[in-house]
């Protein structure tokens, strides 16, 4: 009898739990793979390719299925220590062979020289290129990430690659331990007792 | 220094923190406001205001005259700014400007003449017939700023119309050797009490607090009679202790209400607006006179400075003409600000900015240490320090350590800058340049995102255009190729049909003929059947 009243019980519980995690699954399914976006979020979205995959998304994706986090070369250091510390992965430096990390730049179109072949329209990840056949190309700086995918396919060769001056709305402060301590703005000195 | 025994007409709070840093005020209050030489140049900052830059109206060449507007509000996030002399325009580029980047800015080249011609100016005294919105015009127009210090445009401070019911005048000047709004009430407190009429007059006359520190005896009896003569029995003085940062928008409405500026909310939150006495003496040139904001009076000061004291200088003016009028030859440190959150001018060439509320001319000792910063020892005095009651030494570990998430947690936002931490510090750490670092980088790490993120969006919205563009193709094609099949599946029928129709003609035929050989066979049978 005791034997009985056991079984019962323990199979009772198992139908209990089973249909509580089976309803679970259900409900707080989740769409897609998260890690994935996380690392997306983190990687630069230049969509340059210099990884070797596609953009930016598809590098997340081959990062979540183990893929090394040091080929992103517009992301830098700090984006892969980023990554590091979501994935809970070693810091490695930057693969060289993918490129170095450059200060940020945009394309520029030398437009007298532009024959409008739309060639880097069509190469631009972001549509940030403005033309339409045999007119002047154009692009619209504040869309450009910077990847120098246009640049190739010129057949003219009037694309330039013109790194963003620091104005004083993107300037910051230096680290401090960076500094030289006469750099150091103000250093309040004066004798710490009041007059 | 000497304290002002007048006592507060309103209760008096605390603030957590603060320190008691050497005032250094008798060495430039003690003159009155002078008038300085102008300068053969004024260079003219277009974003000399927090917010954008203002936009150029005026080409190289052309004649101003002192008032007229040469810059206008974008519209958005800026005021006007006009010429601060007569003169011609010989330049607009890129110059220093006074911002400790040492970055070149847009400007606007005046080359000053001698004759200091006022534009024709129009007066607006009749505030109690105009609109509202007319009077935030005109003080937009008028180019005023709060001339505190953080030069925020007045005319969007002054917007939030409902639910205000006290307005706080500023004029605790916490901060050492500055004494620009100190001088300004000993001479001109009637004014700024006009001023200030005028602000509360766009509440519809709310109450009028002045907050102001005890160690400015002359000011506090000035506006006792200006108040008198004036008759504006309603004005409250509220006398605070000397305390450094007592003249911090938080820290003075903690003062004077007990109450704390909700994080991340505005003073207006509480019901409150605060103006600084300069500001409010512009508003009230503005009105009176018509007279925009072209000068400010400004405290020059600092050991090496052989004439200190407060000046009225006209913006654009460059601070090396300050120096060689007080024959501050080779100062140790130049600096725009107090001594506790200006900043070291990276160039003697920069112009006077809206912002711009005194300059020390410092020797070479004056201000700075000579050894190194220390490890922290975990003292707390920073924390004891802190006005706004943080936890400075935990976010010097984070800034220190880029972890700027945490930093955030902890309340970074919430700093002032106000340099209490580092000045209590006795490691000479200089925390607030971790602050600083923290914040401007949080800041473009913001930027940052937002770009990318737009730039993942257009590039997904490019990736889904160019999917449809080759579904559309693809079903394209399949529709045509589907079309041709048809087109050639009719065909098929119609030579089916003609066959069938043949057929069906050749049936007919072969069964009329089928006929036509049976009936000859009848009538052979009928024949027959005769025969029979």
């Amino acid at each position: 009898m005791d034997l009985l009243v056991a079984v019962i019980i323990l199979a009772v519980l198992g139908l209990v739990f089973g249909a509580i995690l089976g309803f679970a699954s259900v409900k707080f399914k989740v769409e897609g793979d998260p890690i994935v976006d996380q690392i997306n979020d983190i990687l630069p979205q230049t969509q340059c390719g210099q990884c070797g995959y596609p953009g930016c998304k598809p590098y997340a994706e081959a990062i979540a299925n183990g893929d090394e986090i040091n080929k992103c070369p517009p992301g830098g250091e700090a984006g892969v220590k980023a990554l590091a510390d979501l994935l809970g992965r070693e810091v490695i430096p930057l693969d060289e062979e993918r490129g170095e990390e450059k200060p940020p730049r945009v394309a520029y179109i030398r437009e007298d020289e532009c024959i409008g072949c739309t060639k880097c329209i069509q190469a631009c990840p972001v549509d940030a290129i403005l033309g339409a056949p045999k007119l002047m190309h154009t692009v619209i700086i504040d869309e450009c990430t910077g990847c120098d995918l246009c640049v190739e396919p010129c057949p003219v060769d009037c694309i330039d690659m013109i790194e963003i001056p620091q104005t004083v709305s993107t300037w910051k402060w230096q680290q401090p331990d960076q500094m030289e301590l006469n750099q150091i703005p103000i250093k309040q000195i004066f004798s710490k007792e009041s007059s | 220094m000497e304290r002002s025994n007048y006592k507060s007409e309103i209760p008096i709070f605390e603030f957590h923190g603060g320190i008691h840093p050497k005032e250094h005020k008798l060495e430039s209050n003690q003159t009155p406001i002078q008038k300085i030489p102008l300068p053969q140049q004024l260079a003219i900052n277009l974003k000399g205001q927090a917010g954008n830059r203002s936009l150029p109206i005026v080409n190289v060449g052309d004649k101003v005259l002192k008032g007229q507007v040469i810059a206008e509000s974008d519209g958005i996030f800026s005021t006007f700014q006009h010429a601060p002399c007569s003169g011609t325009v010989v330049a607009i580029e890129k110059r220093p400007i006074a911002h400790p980047s040492g970055l070149d800015d847009l400007c606007v080249v005046i080359e000053t003449d001698s004759k200091d011609q006022w534009c024709e100016l129009f007066p607006k005294k009749n505030i109690h017939e105009l609109e509202r919105a007319e009077i935030l015009a005109h003080i937009c127009e008028s180019g005023i700023v709060g001339l505190g210090g953080a030069s925020f445009p007045t005319h969007i401070k002054l917007k939030r119309e409902s639910g205000i019911d006290t307005l706080i005048i500023n004029a605790a000047e916490c901060e050492p050797y500055i004494t620009c709004d100190d001088r300004l009430l000993q001479e001109r407190a009637a004014d700024v009490l006009r001023g200030a009429q005028i602000i509360s007059h766009l509440y519809d006359d709310i109450n009028i607090i002045v907050g102001i520190e005890d160690n400015k005896p002359n000011a506090i009896d000035a506006l006792v009679d200006a108040r008198k003569q004036l008759e504006m029995d309603t004005v409250k003085i509220a006398v605070v202790p000397t305390k450094y940062p007592s003249g911090g928008e938080k820290q003075l409405i903690q003062l004077l209400t007990g109450e704390e500026v909700p994080h991340g909310g505005l003073p207006a939150d509480l019901g409150l607006v605060m103006h600084n006495v300069a500001t409010c003496v512009a508003i009230y040139e503005a009105f009176e006179f018509g007279k925009p904001l072209v000068s400010r009076v400004v405290t020059l000061t600092g050991e090496a400075c052989q004439k200190p004291g407060n000046y009225e200088v006209p913006f654009g003016t460059p601070v090396e003409h300050l120096m060689s009028f007080c024959n501050a030859t080779n100062p140790g440190v130049l600096v725009m600000g107090g001594p506790m959150m200006g900043f070291e001018l990276p160039n003697p060439k920069v112009g006077i900015v809206k912002a711009t509320n005194c300059i020390i001319m410092a020797a070479p000792k004056e201000l700075k240490h000579d050894h190194l910063a220390l490890p922290c020892i975990r003292c707390g005095a920073c924390m004891d320090a802190c006005p706004a009651s943080l936890l400075p030494q935990q976010l010097y570990w984070h800034a220190k350590a880029d972890e700027f998430e945490k930093a955030e947690e902890y309340d970074l936002f919430d700093c002032i800058e106000c340099g209490a931490c580092a000045y209590v510090c006795p490691s000479d750490i200089p925390l607030v340049q971790y602050y600083r670092y923290a914040k401007s980088t949080i800041r473009n790490q913001k930027v940052e995102k937002t770009k990318a993120d737009k730039a993942r969006l257009r590039h997904e919205a490019r990736n889904e255009r160019l999917e449809r563009v080759k579904r559309e193709k693809a079903e394209k094609h399949r529709k045509a190729a589907e079309a041709r099949r048809k087109a050639a599946e009719a065909a098929g029928e119609d030579d089916a049909k003609k066959a069938a129709v043949a057929a069906a003609l050749a049936r007919v035929k072969a069964k009329k003929a089928q006929q036509d050989d049976s009936d000859t066979k009848t009538e052979s049978n009928d024949q027959k059947d005769t025969d029979a």
